[in-house]
């Protein structure tokens, strides 16, 4: 007996102890130890016996070729975090527990597909668990002293340790029937773990750097010094291929994703996503921290030791070197913990996916064949859990003996993590995109699974047979483009990038090639819809809506004390029906629905929903209808909440333009009124003049005997003037239509305004005498030209002089300014003037006429307004000055 | 029999003229105003038989005319005879409403308006 195995012993002894009061006492617990530094710490059991002695060993031969391992789960955890909390969200909802019976159920609960992702998952895990199984042995070896028989006693150690790996796993891996129960107390044990990991870690390389070497710079400079003088070789420049590089980062990081343990302590074993969010940051400093002293250590390693010693085994030879007992025991037991972890937590999540996936599915379909209840499964679901851990230790025990040998923990890990990533596409296009189909999963699975197995997995197996020699030297048939370790022929890829890059790529468009011309069943679609929307779905169990069908109480009690204690079935089935109001009546009796939808979720938990809808749907008479017509209320309302959203925006289109409509018949109503005010005024401006017309010339022909030759003068020169003035205001009601519609062209020329001025004031003589008015000009004495219409500026001012006339009481005037801008004409009269308020509204046609109240001489008060037009067309603004009571003046603005 | 009177008010000179001639020709006693206030002045100082009234004259309106004269018990037996270059049947309705024995749209035919002046002062005996 030596003191490491009593060491051992004890260490298990503690572990088994952590888990037990963990579970017990974990509020406790959690007053000392956040729970999410708990999570975060639960996480790094991705760091397993290839952290602790696979990348030293990689480094030593490649220098940072160690790094891409740590950097993809590092870059991804954005990426990582946000599907986290998609999945927790999900699997709470649906009960699920495992990676296969997420896929499964993703895709429309198809078993098929389930049963294929938990085979890939065991394939290409159990080689990754055998090399941890080496690596703890490894560590026993290491540790004991001189034996007689050292094959012997390591066979033997290694038989202990994996029986007593596997009881752990079992013991406290599954604890209740029902799988979705947290493991509190691995999830603690493993997190005990990581700190001795890290904290062994952490000590070996302080003392290699500032023990052993003064310092790291020192360690740094002999190392360089060493390499240049010949005595050790340089690195492997191969290992610094960018795209080699990039390859080992994305499958690192798709990885770090798919493994079924990670999916464990993120997904499963979450209890809060908030934890998630802060091990966005936590879990890579962790990461930095434990490979802090890789290289150093790696450097030291290859300075101190020779050259055939395998320089995975650096850590524990340092350990040892320093002579300090507590860092060789720690070291050992960091290599310990960092294969157990790993061992335990991929064995429980496999043993889920096995049986959950495959075992029971097989055990349910053998039973409707055989027209039965799996009565005989009974509580045997968590003893074949059981045996499911033991089967898989056993395979990877097998599989180390006959194969692992030859393989190094690096080379080993990298061609699981590429195993694992087969199923990236899938899981993570079926938790963001909606269109991936089952058939894509299925498809895409399978060829990035083939494709794996020929280009990494094959090359091992050319001892075997001379065919797979054959294959593997000279490619399939002989075409040498098609050699397995390197497709194609493309340049800088080594076996290993090969693989990644073919598997992937194939993988990755398959998977979208083929969802794009595969139509999803009515159960996929719904199923996607939940997935993928999860952020959106707030009611949990959104899917009772699916289940119709009946069953009585007898029956869903029966179902479930298959698998439960019948006092525990019962309890779960009043509990519910209590809290959801359902009164339960005898045995019988068919149950409410929601009896059988709690019913199904009971058994997804114990045996994953593809197998709990198989037997629900086995024992109640289910119309398969249910999903289509659910898909079709789905995309009905869908159909009328967009319908809606198209009535109210039409709603709003027509309230537009029945406004508009509504504005646009006020102005119409507004021009009617404006026209009809126009007619009535017009017709009785022509019929005023009209009616003397008419009457003069009755009474000269009827009495003409009796008129002299003068009355007889003055009736018919009356007639002529009225004519005229019907003529004049026809003619001016034209011309003011005309400039209204725009008809008018002016017709521009140069002239002199003098000459204008003294045309018209020669043409208001007449009425300047008649009315004895005094009239005065003032005019600049240069030469005034003007360039406009000369006509119609000879209308307005005769206009606006006639006007002036009309009003004046002895004089008026007319002054003409000059300065560099403009011209101002003003004309002036010194009669009552304009009231303030009118001086605008004297330029409205008929202002005379409406507004009876003023003077009205002879006129038809179209004038203005006509002048105003024609001021307006030349844009020459008019001004009044109501001088009241002293006269108006009207002040024509001119631009030159 | 003394001469029928009749106060005729326009605000248009040219119409006067005949209408004057007319009625004076046919007897009557001839007052003319040229506007409502001229109008009523005359009115004050004489009972005339008939008053023949323009609708829209600058200061007070023809309607306004009439319904003073109505208002008059001392001029009961004056008849009112509206002319006017409105037609539209709400001026007209309005110029009965207020007492108008008749109301004659412009342009009119003088030979049947004095008819049925002529007519009217029969009536009255």
């Amino acid at each position: 007996m030596n003191s490491y195995t009593v060491l051992t012993v004890l260490y298990f002894i503690l572990l088994f102890w952590i888990a037990r009061i963990a579970t017990r006492h974990i509020q406790r617990l959690n007053r000392f130890v956040s729970p999410a530094h708990i999570y975060v710490l639960s996480l790094a059991v991705y760091c397993t016996a290839w952290t602790y002695f696979g990348s030293i060993g990689n480094a030593a031969r490649t220098g940072v070729g160690f790094l891409p391992v740590y950097l993809g789960p590092t870059f991804i955890m954005p990426l990582a975090a946000m599907l986290w909390v998609r999945m927790i969200r999900v699997c709470a909802q649906q009960r699920i527990t495992n990676l296969s019976d997420l896929i499964s159920a993703r895709y429309g609960n198809s078993i098929s597909l389930g049963a294929l992702v938990a085979l890939c998952y065991i394939v290409g895990i159990i080689p990754y668990i055998a090399i941890q199984l080496k690596a703890v042995s490894t560590c026993m070896v290491f540790v004991s002293p001189q034996m007689e028989h050292p094959e012997a006693w390591k066979t033997t150690m290694n038989l202990y340790s994996t029986m007593v790996i596997s009881l752990f796993a079992m013991i406290y891996g599954t604890r209740r029937t029902d799988s979705a129960e947290k493991h509190t107390g691995l999830i603690v044990t493993i997190a005990f773990e990581s700190v001795i990991k890290l904290v062994a870690f952490l000590m070996v390389g302080f003392w290699v750097c500032f023990g052993l070497f003064s310092s790291p710079a020192a360690l740094f400079d002999q190392f360089v010094s060493q390499v240049q003088g010949g005595q050790i070789h340089p690195f492997d420049a191969a290992a610094m291929d960018p795209l080699g590089w990039f390859l080992a980062i994305l499958v690192s990081g798709l990885a770090f994703i798919t493994l079924p343990r990670q999916f464990q302590v993120a997904v499963t074993e979450n209890n809060d996503e908030r934890h998630v969010g802060k091990s966005i940051w936590m879990f890579p400093l962790y990461l930095f921290l434990i490979n802090l002293f890789v290289l150093p250590i790696a450097i030291a390693g290859r300075l101190v030791y020779s050259a055939e010693t395998d320089p995975d085994t650096f850590l524990l030879l340092f350990a040892r070197k320093s002579d300090q007992g507590l860092l060789m025991a720690l070291v050992y037991l960091g290599g310990l913990s960092a294969a157990i972890g790993m061992i335990v937590v991929e064995t429980i999540a496999l043993s889920n996916m096995l049986t959950n996936s495959m075992v029971i599915p097989g055990w349910v379909a053998l039973s409707k064949k055989a027209n039965r209840l799996p009565s005989s499964l009974g509580k045997g679901v968590v003893w074949l859990r059981r045996a499911g851990m033991l089967l898989i230790i056993m395979l990877a025990y097998f599989f180390e003996h006959l194969v692992a040998e030859r393989l190094t923990i690096s080379s080993v890990g990298f061609i699981s993590f590429v195993a694992v990533s087969q199923m990236a596409p899938a899981l993570i296009g079926g938790m963001l995109w909606k269109n991936g189909t089952r058939a894509a999963a299925f498809a895409s699975i399978c060829a990035g699974f083939f494709i794996w197995m020929y280009t990494l997995i094959l090359s091992n197996f050319a001892g075997w047979s001379p065919v797979i020699e054959q294959v593997v030297q000279h490619g399939p048939w002989g075409i040498a483009l098609l050699r397995p370790t390197n497709i194609l022929g493309l340049p800088n890829l080594d076996p290993l990038s090969n693989g990644i890059f073919w598997s992937l790529s194939v993988n990755v468009l398959t998977f979208i090639g083929v969802s794009l011309f595969t139509k999803q069943s009515a159960e996929e679609a719904l199923q996607a819809e939940a997935f993928v929307d999860i952020h959106k779905v707030a009611v949990p169990g959104a899917r009772q809506l699916e289940r119709r069908g009946s069953a009585s109480l007898a029956t869903l009690r029966n179902l479930l004390n298959s698998f439960l204690q019948p006092r525990k079935s019962d309890q779960l089935l009043r509990n519910f029906a209590q809290r959801h109001g359902i009164v339960l009546e005898h045995d019988a009796a068919a149950t409410d629905s929601r009896m059988i939808n709690f019913t199904e979720r009971v058994l997804s938990g114990i045996i994953g929903a593809a197998s709990s809808r198989m037997l629900i749907s086995s024992v109640s008479s289910q119309e398969r209808i249910a999903f289509t017509e659910v898909l079709d209320v789905a995309k009905e309302q869908q159909q009328v909440l967009s319908l809606n959203n198209k009535l109210k925006r039409k709603t709003s289109e027509l309230k537009k333009m029945s406004d508009d409509l509504k504005s646009v018949n006020e102005q119409l109503k507004i021009i009617d009124e404006q026209k009809d005010e126009f007619l009535t005024t017009v017709t009785h401006e022509l019929r005023t003049p009209l009616t003397s017309i008419r009457a003069l010339g009755e009474v000269l022909l009827d009495h003409d005997d009796v008129f002299d030759a003068a009355q007889r003068k003055h009736y018919l020169g009356t007639i002529v003037q009225e004519s005229e003035r019907m003529t004049r205001l026809i003619s001016q009601i034209l011309t003011l239509e005309r400039f209204e519609a725009g008809r008018y062209k002016l017709n521009y020329s140069s002239f002199e305004l003098r000459a204008l001025m003294e045309e018209l004031t020669e043409s208001i003589q007449p009425l300047l005498e008649e009315k004895k008015i005094s009239f005065q000009v003032f005019m600049p004495n240069t030469m005034v030209v003007l360039r406009a219409d000369r006509d119609l500026l000879w209308q307005v001012f005769y206009n606006l002089l006639t006007n002036a006339i009309k009003y004046a009481k002895q004089h008026i005037h007319l002054h003409v300014a000059q300065d560099l801008q403009s011209i101002r004409i003003s004309i002036a009269d010194d009669g009552p003037g304009i009231p303030a308020e009118q001086t605008q509204t004297i330029f409205d046609k008929f202002y005379q006429i409406k507004n009876k109240k003023l003077l009205k001489p002879e006129g038809s008060g179209m004038g203005l307004a006509i002048s105003k037009r024609i001021l307006d067309l030349h844009e020459y603004p008019i001004q009044v000055e109501a001088n009241k009571p002293n006269g108006a003046i009207f002040i024509v603005h001119i631009e030159q | 029999m003394s001469a029928p009177t009749i106060l005729m008010v326009d605000d248009d000179p040219h119409i006067l003229m005949p209408l004057e001639f007319l009625m004076f020709k046919h007897g009557f006693e001839v007052f003319v105003a040229r506007n409502g206030t001229e109008a009523l002045d005359i009115i004050d100082k004489n009972t005339p038989d008939i008053v023949l009234l323009d609708i829209m004259m600058p200061d007070v309106d023809g309607y306004q005319i009439c319904a003073q004269i109505k208002a008059q018990p001392r001029l009961n037996n004056t008849a009112v005879v509206f002319m006017s270059a409105k037609s539209n049947p709400d001026d007209i309705s309005k110029g009965y409403e207020l007492g108008a024995a008749l109301y004659v749209t412009k342009p009119f035919s003088t030979r049947d308006l004095v008819k049925k002046i002529l007519d009217m002062v029969k009536a009255k005996g």
